[in-house]
């Protein structure tokens, strides 16, 4: 199953945001050529290379780095140097798509920007995946994933009504701006497809980030105010929260969304009295009571284990999860049962999970044909494989550092 | 000069009644210029014409503020597709389409499994497989299965959950990545496919390197407090002065110097024990100290472009009333007008994607309930008045 396999990207993506973007392409049977220099490795490699980080191989081991890149070839080109810059615009004429997700200047300053691309491929689709976007008046300001979840406000969202706004503990803004980008990148690619015709795209991870908390720009312009800070509690669904278990940090989430998981809830919880309370009939009856409500799930939930407790509230038609831990995931029965992790041997580091493709086509999900590059692994097969050269000519280019498989150590940490 | 058309002009889909993640979906496919027909139960629609917020002009189903702004540039058609004239007459429209998108609402028979050409994307919580695949779930269910929540809130708990539709609207996307990916294999020669998009795995993005991680190197998920990030710190938010509030990331060495030379702090920078993220994750009381006296000298705006001029990445934290008046936004044209019931308009944020040769539709109206039921069957189905009428009576008396 590779619907993509006739389609090829060139791609200048590091971290998190541009790799996972193209790990969508290149598992759907994508050739994705990653592009990196031994000048200026992917930072996921990495942030700074030393003698030391290079003799234990700490640029080939990272888990994020290796979970984010398998399935693509891996360059390296000296993009600063001509020669590099002339190799990289040769595979860019034979390609439909590039990426990139580097600083703003980077790529018009290297000469690689869009009004570059088209001079060598007219019909090429080149998307650009700014932090808060390439025009307006903060255009050209710095994000991480965080700083655009701070930016689009939403932290405003969660949390109760008299605590601070609440951020989540991921680099929100990469993962949310990487599928964004997967998404439009392939809506170029289907158009190219389909007409011949190229274009430029791009998205301002902020404004992706908006779309995440949509319900809140919605709320305030039909009801005039934000939508109420209620902590774990919710608009529509009552009762709603996370309640302590038996054990250590052990939680039990629980939203009930109508009036039958109610009297589900109370049926499990073996408390008939609440089923039967007039008080709780309604959703708004039960919001109103919700603190006693609360209480009563509170001290059930302290003797019951997170979760054999939810798979009954489940089986009694309650929706109902324990709090995991994402590291406890590896082993989760559903996921293992859907063929979601996959196992991959890779250099310097063996057999190593991967999750998969996050839908199934036909009842399968990408293949994971071979691992992440190491860094430079593809030199020959790209540039002697498309690009047709010689086994002197990139020899040549080896010994100018044109090419390479060793990231450089930066001349402030060698030792003198 | 003709009007640019969207890059999925010329496909038609079909969206059924489902959730967020499934109407976000066919918002996507909308805005990209593709013909979506939503196929809607009687009396009350999809159900997500029943979330609020509600628009204070119009009534139920028609006012629904997600409503508004997920169904916008949709059609729509009422058919029971617990009858078997309902389900047939949604067969063939289903036959003359390229997508369907299932939202899983209801328990009607699948649809669209004789179309060979057919790309069919079936939105559920947990996925078609495995033993959650009957489990009921929300936002926060599929947060809390997926690691997301447990890091997020006080030390001693409870974890906290994310408002709104956040798994969901994450789930439309992926799911539209699939339905984008099938229809390029399809150009290529490929026939049409199911595809099995749950909320959960489509959440996993976010949280997916946990147990790779714990596989190289035994880490494990943290709780250390409300904003209290690790490893990066700061890596919060901080109060400014009149309650605005800031977000501060301080990743390199440059980032945390300079963070302390802007506010005031130079020295406080210096101090040996602050040199890493580690370092400063172990003296967050004092970190935080330093930076909440310094800050609280100015509004968060005057130094997130403080900031942002010596190239630190902070973020100004809009309110909801603050974000569509943000000149940036305004200048990017980020929030479109979405119709109310009534004819007026509301802003709203737009899908984000800027096509130079392809533009998106951006805003516009939902339809009314069953707005398009006659023009569509006589349209795509050829059906006659009289035949249209009759099935229009027996979903009347269906529903009454």
């Amino acid at each position: 199953m590779k619907p993509l396999r006739d389609i090829r990207v060139v791609d200048f993506t590091m971290g998190w945001s541009g790799p996972l973007a193209t790990r969508h392409l290149a598992d759907m049977g994508a050739e994705v050529i990653k592009v990196e220099a031994c000048q200026y490795a992917d930072w996921w490699r990495g942030w700074e290379h030393t003698e030391e980080t290079l003799a234990s191989m700490a640029h080939e081991t990272t888990a994020a780095f290796n979970l984010m890149n398998r399935n693509k070839l891996g360059i390296t080109l000296d993009l600063t140097r001509e020669k590099g810059r002339a190799l990289v615009l040769r595979l860019v004429a034979r390609a439909d798509a590039v990426i990139e997700n580097q600083a703003q200047p980077v790529m018009p300053k290297l000469g690689l920007g869009y009004s570059d691309l088209v001079k060598v491929n007219p019909g090429i689709v080149m998307l650009s995946m700014p932090g808060f976007g390439s025009t307006g008046p903060w255009a050209g300001y710095r994000g991480y994933g965080s700083t655009v979840e701070h930016g689009a406000g939403l932290p405003h969202l969660t949390g109760e009504a008299d605590g601070p706004p609440i951020q989540t503990h991921i680099a929100y803004g990469d993962a949310c701006g990487g599928f964004n980008a997967a998404a439009a990148l392939l809506v170029g690619i289907l158009h190219r497809k389909r007409t011949g015709e190229g274009q430029f795209i791009n998205l301002a991870q902020v404004e992706c980030m908006l779309q995440l908390g949509i319900h809140g720009p919605i709320h305030q312009a039909l009801a005039g105010e934000a939508p109420p800070r209620t902590g774990n509690r919710h608009p529509v669904h009552a009762p709603s929260g996370i309640y302590a278990c038996a054990g250590d940090d052990t939680w039990l989430t629980i939203a009930v969304t109508d009036d039958d998981e109610w009297r589900a809830l109370a049926g499990a919880m073996d408390r008939r009295d609440l089923a039967t309370d007039a008080r709780f009939a309604t959703a708004a009856g039960r919001r109103s009571c919700h603190d006693e409500i609360d209480a009563a799930i509170s001290d059930w939930a302290r003797s019951q284990d997170a979760r054999s407790s939810a798979d009954r509230l489940q089986a009694a038609g309650v929706p109902a999860a324990p709090v995991l831990r994402s590291d406890e995931l590896g082993d989760d029965p559903h996921l293992d049962g859907r063929g979601f992790w996959v196992e991959l041997e890779r250099a310097h580091v063996g057999r190593k999970p991967h999750s998969t493709s996050p839908y199934l086509i036909d009842g399968a999900r990408g293949a994971l044909d071979w691992p992440t590059p190491t860094i430079g692994e593809h030199n020959d097969a790209v540039l002697g494989g498309i690009l047709g050269l010689s086994d002197a000519e990139l020899r040549d280019l080896a010994d100018e550092n044109i090419i390479g498989t060793v990231p450089f150590v930066p001349k402030a940490a060698q030792r003198g | 000069m003709t009007q640019a058309r969207g890059a999925l002009d010329g496909y038609v889909v079909i969206e059924t009644a489902g959730n967020v993640a499934s109407a976000y979906c066919g918002a996507l496919l909308a805005a990209c210029g593709a013909e979506v027909i939503k196929i809607e139960p009687p009396m009350t629609g999809d159900p997500v014409r029943a979330l609020p917020p509600f628009a204070k002009t119009g009534a139920a189903p028609e006012n629904g503020g997600m409503h508004l702004f997920l169904n916008a540039n949709k059609r729509s058609i009422v058919l029971d597709l617990d009858t078997a004239n309902g389900h047939r007459v949604a067969e063939q429209l289903v036959a003359g389409a390229d997508v369907l998108v299932e939202g899983g609402s209801g328990d009607h028979e699948p649809l669209g499994s004789d179309s060979a050409d057919l790309v069919r994307a079936i939105l559920t919580w947990f996925g078609m497989t495995g033993p959650r695949r009957n489990w009921r779930a929300t936002d926060a269910i599929i947060q809390s299965l997926s690691g997301f929540i447990y890091p997020i809130g006080p030390e001693a708990g409870p974890p906290i959950i994310p408002g709104g539709y956040q798994a969901q609207v994450t789930a439309g996307v992926t799911a539209f990545i699939a339905i984008i990916t099938a229809l390029i294999g399809r150009e290529a020669g490929d026939r049409g496919c199911t595809i099995d998009q749950s909320v959960l795995e489509a959440e996993l993005a976010y949280t997916e390197m946990g147990p790779v991680k714990h596989a190289y190197d035994g880490e494990t998920s943290a709780r250390k407090g409300i904003n209290r990030f690790r490893p990066t710190y700061p890596q919060t938010l901080y109060p400014c002065a009149e309650g605005t509030w800031l977000g501060v990331t301080t990743v390199t060495p440059l980032q945390w110097y300079g963070a302390c030379d802007l506010i005031g702090a130079p020295d406080f920078a210096h101090d040996s024990r602050l040199q890493t993220s580690e370092g400063r994750n172990d003296c967050w009381q004092e970190v935080d100290e330093v930076f909440i006296r310094h800050l609280a000298a100015k509004r968060a705006e005057e130094w997130f472009h403080e900031g942002q001029a010596r190239r630190l990445p902070f973020a100004l934290v809009p309110t909801m009333a603050e974000l569509s008046a943000l000149d940036h936004f305004q200048a990017r044209d980020v929030f479109a007008d979405f119709r109310l019931p009534d004819g007026d308009t509301f802003q709203a944020p737009a899908i984000p994607w800027k096509f130079a040769a392809t533009p998106l539709r951006q805003g516009g109206a939902a339809p009314r309930l069953g707005a398009d039921t006659r023009a569509v069957l006589s349209e795509r189905l050829g059906m006659s008045d009289a035949g249209i009428g009759a099935l229009t009576a027996e979903v009347s008396r269906g529903a009454a």
